[in-house]
């Protein structure tokens, strides 16, 4: 199984206070829509924690379910990935987890792998704005201290099951929070039919 | 590196509800009626009443959660919310026993190909033994079942994709050219038997992609089928893979003129206006 090793990570959230997009341009900047700049402050702290620049990685951005506006503005666009393969990819509640399925596949073809998430408060559903993002790669550097396991499914009564919180991104925050502070985590995501009780377990571990 | 075989395909397309009518399509003089209009939704039910079987037997063979479904998308707008997205993946959740991962990735115009590229790499990873990949818009839509191992007339041999710079109307040469000589390169850059472009002649686009594929495979004979289809994103790159797949099968280019294929490879290229670029390598198996 692919198993992946995690580079850096950060997030931001409201606690973090105003978002600091200071990778786009200062123009950019102020016309720059909120889930851009929060992506924008998310992808500025993976770059001073990372070992490789994120302008030179593929990379994939995971989107929640809901009418959606692209955190991905076209200068963003053109700061982080400049000629690389990326992907969009949606999957309902289930998004954190099949990202970073995405994620790992892209191993196979490239050295490390940018997995991002940004979701601003949209109406109809009112989740607090949130954005994390974690830096993969095939091989082991000094920095990285977990390992991310390919998800699993697992079946068992919903109430067992149940996601610390509603928000489609909030395994990604904790996996993010986890991985700055070298801490193996578990957390979990309902698949796409939320109904049947089945979810996703992702783990962090510590690499060995 | 082997590839990974095309166990089983559905088609669904104005033209008729097999790869069949539409290559026999693409040689009448002139063009077949229309079907109605059929719903996007009304059609992923049809291909997945068609693929029952074969989704039975590979979730049976290979484990329900070691099947995946990767389907393509245009990218999702206000408009076109990803809520649609989801209740296609629950539809297929609930007409089959694949318990896998379930996605959507997004791709105008070339939907369908990324999910196949997407689909060849899980399979190289581990992460899962059979994908059921594909996308479906208005009108038309193309399944295909990826399976590890498993008999079959024509296996996806490579992919590889590429992204522009900047998002452009236009079609990205270097980009282009990337993503299929790096296909062709991971399948051993052995003849094809042609080229199954995205452009059509009409289309302002046609011209450069033409010069790429010139440029890098030289004259190997080079087809468009896309002139037969308004495949807006989901279903684009599924359907030219489907009849690609059977254009193999038959051993004949498809066109209104069919040439004889004299290697049993074809180079599928796909591109969006986002500036995606994917390859597929489709061949015949021994």
């Amino acid at each position: 199984m692919s198993r992946a090793y995690v580079l850096a990570a950060a997030w931001w959230d409201a606690d973090e206070g105003p978002p600091s997009a200071e990778l786009l341009p200062r123009a950019e900047r102020i016309a720059a829509g909120f889930s851009t700049r929060i992506l924008a402050h998310v992808l500025g702290q993976i770059s001073q924690r990372s070992p490789v620049p994120p302008h030179a990685l593929p990379w994939v951005l995971g989107l929640p379910d809901g009418p959606y506006e692209s955190p991905l503005s076209p200068p963003l666009r053109e700061i982080v990935a400049p000629g690389h393969c990326f992907g969009l990819v949606h999957a309902g509640p289930a998004a954190v987890a099949m990202a970073l399925f995405e994620a790992l596949g892209l191993l196979t073809e490239h050295e490390a792998v940018l997995v991002v998430f940004a979701h601003d408060a949209a109406p109809p559903r009112f989740h607090e704005p949130l954005a994390a993002g974690l830096l993969l790669s095939r091989t082991q550097a000094q920095s990285s201290a977990l390992t991310l396991e390919p998800p699993t499914l697992h079946r068992t009564p919903s109430h067992f099951a149940r996601a610390k919180s509603t928000h489609p991104f909030a395994a990604a925050r904790a996996l993010a929070r986890a991985a700055c502070v070298g801490s193996p985590t578990v957390e979990t995501v309902h698949c796409c039919d939320a109904d049947r009780g089945d979810y996703w377990r992702i783990e962090l571990c510590r690499a060995i | 590196m082997a590839g990974f075989p095309l166990t089983a395909w559905a088609l669904r397309h104005p033209w008729g509800t097999d790869a069949d009518a539409v290559l026999d399509g693409l040689r009448a003089t002139s063009a077949p009626p229309r079907a109605e209009l059929t719903p996007a939704a009304a059609l992923a039910e049809a291909l997945l009443d068609e693929l029952a079987e074969p989704c039975a037997r590979a979730c049976a063979r290979w484990g329900t959660s070691r099947v995946a479904v990767i389907l393509g998308s245009a990218p999702p707008t206000a408009l076109d919310a990803l809520d649609r997205l989801s209740t296609m993946l629950s539809t297929v959740r609930r007409k089959t026993s694949i318990a896998g991962p379930a996605y959507h990735v997004a791709a105008i115009g070339a939907g369908g190909a990324k999910a196949l590229a997407s689909a060849d790499r899980l399979l190289r990873a581990t992460l899962a033994d059979a994908v059921l990949v594909g996308g479906v818009d208005d009108d038309e839509g193309a399944m295909l079942l990826l399976e590890r191992h498993g008999d079959a007339f024509v296996e996806l041999r490579a992919t590889a994709e590429a992204t522009a710079l900047r998002e452009s109307s236009g079609l990205d040469e270097a980009m282009a050219e990337r993503a299929i000589a790096a296909a062709w390169a991971a399948g051993g850059q052995l003849p094809l038997g042609y080229a199954h472009l995205h452009a059509h002649g009409e289309d302002p686009l046609a011209a450069a992609e033409q010069r790429v594929l010139a440029a890098l495979l030289g004259d190997v004979p080079r087809c468009s089928t896309r002139h037969a289809s308004t495949a807006a994103g989901a279903a684009a790159g599924a359907i030219d893979t489907v009849l690609a797949a059977a254009s193999l099968a038959r051993g004949f280019t498809p066109e209104a003129s069919p040439r004889e294929l004299e290697h049993d490879r074809v180079l599928v290229h796909a591109f969006s206006p986002g500036g995606h670029h994917v390859a597929l390598l489709l061949q015949a198996r021994a």
